[in-house]
């Protein structure tokens, strides 16, 4: 549309030099007038779809067949709780920082030709591929999956930590700025600790996850719909200011009511 | 002869741009996931402290029990929590048994235990809810927000609807919103509950209070005057109250306090969450005392879940029926875009529908009443509505020019000044007067108006061809009319009527609420649990009214908000699409429109009725009755 622009403002310019002076400049602007009119009676006639709305609830391909371990995840070699958790919770907190960029502030690509180019999805392909569980392809819908499934690799760890505990805490791992325990009183007492402490860790980081992915989902599914709104709200305006420009020049149309025109002059019989 | 655009409401507009695409004032994605990890530790870990009304509430449903014989302090409710029931009974002044030590101390657990997993459930309840409503929401600063989006549609097509005001850049604005943030920043841990008392507005609560519903009146006093500064310096004032076509402010970001939003209409002024991520609980209190199925002393049924506190203000002898229907009616309702929505849309009297049978009739008749809507399409009439007519200001010679009914307004005098708010449909509609107008006081004559005779026939007028445009511009659209997928909220409510009347044994309403009935144990689950916690043997009633709640809440809640939103709003979209990319293909088109320096050329073959009409149409000298053959021609212009 914005082609249009200077196109108007050269008729404009023209219209004003000639008014009067040249009538087929007169005559096409108020064809132009015409068209405007029958346009504003027609706009809902249309023909052309350009809108694209993808589907954010489509299926996920997660292999469920995978042993719930640390194995092969970005887990895999860490061993102290701490180190586990910190490491998660940033790549959860960065990971929605950028998709709330893109959901929010990314403006869609409005001459795109389908949804792969309407919206970016950013690091979150190569992120995926850090998850051995993860299958398929990833759109800007699969953000919610592939969180799932790291939250789930976490899990698995802190999992893969419960069941080693004791030999965590025989090492005396769990508590690397103390002494390792000495009797098995101290190795039970120990050992409860951890696991409640993983397994409150479990509760309390799912519950995170959940809520988050709760509040954050209304945004995600409308996030297509509403780039499209916007690309249709700088088109609207743009054809409004074309619209406004015209009225500019239909306002002119009094000084071409009697316009005698070169083509069309009067017989001397009918003047 | 001029026109201009009216300054404020192009402000409006851009103003209303702004407030569609402005950064929101709230926590990241990632700060939200943190606000909810830190709050879930008290989920997770038993022995965290207790909120003080929580506490309250222990302590007053323990010492109140006739089989609890201790008298119970706070420090004793903390030990028993540390499971430490030897401090308990130590700290009493009688000497208790082991047995009845221990019953006590797991009392006093079950019971906190209880509260803590309905605070879990209502935080649970709260983001099911975010996920389908949030952007469904015209709350304030929330990103994205569908309300905004179509408001702003609405002023660039038509002029009208919602509109944004500009925030007014002065020193006494200034000076009562820094006021404002400081006073929110005061509020430290309270702030949840001050936001909950402003939510839906500060003359809204003042009202509210004033007719005797205080419970929230301790909360946030500071943050109130800062408000009614505020609302002063901005005329905000509770007389528009009803008014049509209310502004909202698009207020500025709150840079003291995270997560929270100022949101201000013409009418009032109040605070909400951006992300709401807890639900705040003023008193916790025996589930009887809750609103929702509280009436007048009553355990009756009752119609008001949305708020966290007592609310039952409607049974106030203080108000009016009037001051009720206007102070206290669905807050959902006094919202801008809210207002418009299907859930608060006023639905006619379906008997008001009915065909009337005459009396004497002793036919059987069947009849069908019911609800009809009355859709208005847009079409050559739409120039003349009341609502687009009212923005049009057209004076000659300094006095207003005010059309007859069914007359037109004549923009195009000589001398005449018009303002209009631009949109689309205004500048259209000044096209077509100016149209109308000149076809109405200026008479074609043929051979003389060019548009009239397509500037290339004359002096051929008598055997046109068909006009090789007609049809063009108009064409009808593929989809001839869009049709919306149905409603279908109240279906969700009824499937969720009859699932709850199911597993409570009742016979299911006809109105939508279950009917209540008193010889069955377990009316509601949840709540007669919640009656008497201390009873034994409920932790399974406890775990199945918890699945059936998420479940069930979780099935309503993320079926039927956005996810019948988006459906809806995407055959809106298509169809608007539609039609902005052919009007768009139309103007796109005029850059191709060569200025004709001839007339139109063409050739065809002249028809034979219409050329045997006795003039000489094809200009060889004869009348056409003469030549009557019909011959190829060529323009004699080409």
């Amino acid at each position: 549309m914005n082609a249009l622009i200077p196109y108007y403002h050269r008729y404009l310019a023209l219209m004003k030099r000639r008014l009067g002076l040249e009538p087929r400049v007169a005559a096409f602007l108020l064809s132009i007038a015409v068209i405007a009119g029958v346009t504003a009676g027609a706009w809902i006639a249309a023909t052309v779809i350009r809108v694209t709305i993808f589907d954010a609830r489509e299926a996920v391909d997660v292999d469920q067949s995978l042993a719930c371990s640390g194995k092969d995840t970005p887990f895999a070699d860490m061993t102290d709780f701490e180190v586990i958790r910190q490491y998660y919770q940033l790549q959860v907190f960065n990971m929605l920082n950028e998709q709330e960029k893109i959901v929010l502030e990314t403006a869609g690509q409005c001459n795109a030709i389908d949804a792969a180019g309407f919206l970016p999805t950013s690091s979150l392909n190569g992120f995926a591929q850090t998850l051995p569980g993860w299958r398929g392809d990833i759109t800007f819908a699969s953000f919610e999956p592939v969180l799932l499934e790291f939250a789930r690799a976490y899990e698995c760890k802190l999992q893969e930590l419960i069941a080693n505990a004791r030999v965590t805490v025989l090492e005396g791992d769990d508590l690397p700025d103390e002494e390792p325990p000495e009797t098995y009183d101290q190795v039970e007492s120990r050992v409860n600790t951890y696991v409640q402490k993983l397994e409150e860790e479990k509760t309390q980081s799912r519950v995170a996850f959940d809520r988050t992915m709760n509040t954050i989902r209304s945004f995600q599914m409308s996030a297509p719909i509403i780039k499209e709104l916007k690309c249709l709200q700088l088109e609207s305006i743009d054809l409004r200011n074309a619209m406004s420009l015209l009225s500019d020049a239909s306002s002119c149309m009094p000084r071409i009511w009697d316009a005698v025109t070169s083509l069309h002059e009067r017989a001397p019989e009918e003047e | 002869m001029r026109f201009l655009l009216k300054p404020s409401r192009a402000l409006l507009l851009s103003a209303i741009l702004l407030a569609a695409t402005a950064s929101h004032a709230s926590a990241s994605w990632g700060e939200v996931y943190f606000n909810f990890y830190n709050a879930a530790k008290e989920e997770a870990q038993f022995q965290s402290d207790l909120s003080p009304e929580l506490m309250e509430y222990v302590l007053s449903t323990m010492n109140n029990n006739q089989n609890n014989p201790m008298t119970l302090s706070a420090s004793d409710v903390q030990a028993a929590l540390r499971g430490e029931f030897f401090t308990l009974c130590q700290n009493q002044s009688e000497t208790y048994t082991l047995s009845q030590c221990t019953q006590i101390n797991e009392d006093i657990r079950y019971l906190v235990q209880s509260e803590k997993e309905i605070q879990a459930l209502a935080d649970d309840l709260l983001t099911i809810a975010n996920s389908s409503e949030l952007v469904a929401g015209d709350e304030a600063h929330r990103p994205n927000s569908f309300g905004v989006q179509t408001a702003a549609f609405s002023v660039i097509w038509t002029g009208t609807g919602a509109s944004t005001l500009q925030w007014p850049e002065d020193d006494a604005v200034q000076d009562a919103w820094d006021n404002l943030e400081q006073a929110l920043q005061s509020e430290g841990s309270n702030i949840e509950k001050v936001v909950a008392r402003f939510h839906f507005g500060l003359f809204r609560i003042l009202r509210e209070e004033q007719a005797g519903w205080t419970e929230l009146e301790p909360y946030g006093d500071q943050v109130r005057s800062a408000l009614e500064e505020l609302a002063n310096v901005l005329d905000i004032t509770q007389d528009n109250v009803g008014k049509e076509d209310l502004g909202e402010y698009a207020t500025p970001t709150v840079s003291t306090v995270k997560n929270i939003a100022v949101w201000a209409r013409e009418d009032d002024i109040g605070l909400n969450f951006i992300y709401p991520e807890h639900q705040p609980r003023f008193s916790v209190e025996i589930p009887r005392a809750y609103p929702i199925y509280y009436s007048g002393g009553t355990l009756t049924g009752g119609t008001i879940l949305s708020y966290p506190y007592r609310y039952n203000a409607e049974e106030l002898p203080e108000l009016s029926e009037e001051n009720v229907r206007k102070n206290l009616a669905s807050p959902l309702c006094s919202r801008i875009s809210g207002a418009h929505g299907y859930l608060c849309r006023s639905v006619e009297d379906a008997s008001k529908n009915c065909p009337t049978v005459p009396d004497n009739d002793f036919a059987i008749h069947l009849i069908t009443c019911g609800e009809r809507e009355t859709i208005i399409n847009p079409g050559i009439t739409v120039c003349s509505g009341a609502n687009l007519m009212s923005q049009f200001d057209v004076r000659l010679n300094g006095q207003v020019v005010k059309p007859a009914p069914g007359q037109n307004l004549e923009v195009c005098t000589p001398g005449t000044f018009t303002t209009f708010d631009s949109s689309f449909v205004t500048n259209s509609c000044f096209v077509g007067f100016c149209l109308k107008q000149s076809f109405n006081e200026h008479s074609l004559v043929g051979g003389r108006n060019p548009i009239a005779v397509m500037e290339s026939t004359s002096p051929y007028l008598s055997c046109m061809r068909p006009d090789p445009q007609l049809g063009m511009l108009g064409e009808l659209p593929p989809v001839a009319a869009t049709v919306l997928p149905q409603y279908i909220g109240h279906f969700a409510v009824q499937a969720f009527d009859h699932e709850q009347c199911e597993r409570t044994g009742s016979p299911p309403g006809v109105s939508g609420v279950c009917k209540y009935r008193s010889n069955r144990t377990f009316a509601m689950p949840f709540l007669s649990f919640l009656a008497s916690p201390l009873n034994e043997g409920q932790q399974a009633l406890t775990d199945q009214a918890q699945a059936f709640l998420k479940d069930a809440a979780t099935a309503i809640g993320q079926q039927y908000a956005v996810n019948q939103a988006v459906p809806v709003y995407e055959k809106l979209i298509k169809s608007l699409a539609q039609g902005v990319n052919a009007i768009s293909d139309v103007i796109l088109e005029l850059q191709d429109a060569p200025l004709s320096t001839v007339a139109c050329p063409w050739s065809g073959t002249l028809c034979n009725t219409q050329c045997n009409d006795g003039f000489d149409n094809d200009g060889d000298g004869k009348a056409d009755l003469e030549d009557d053959t019909c011959e190829t021609i060529q323009t004699p212009f080409e």
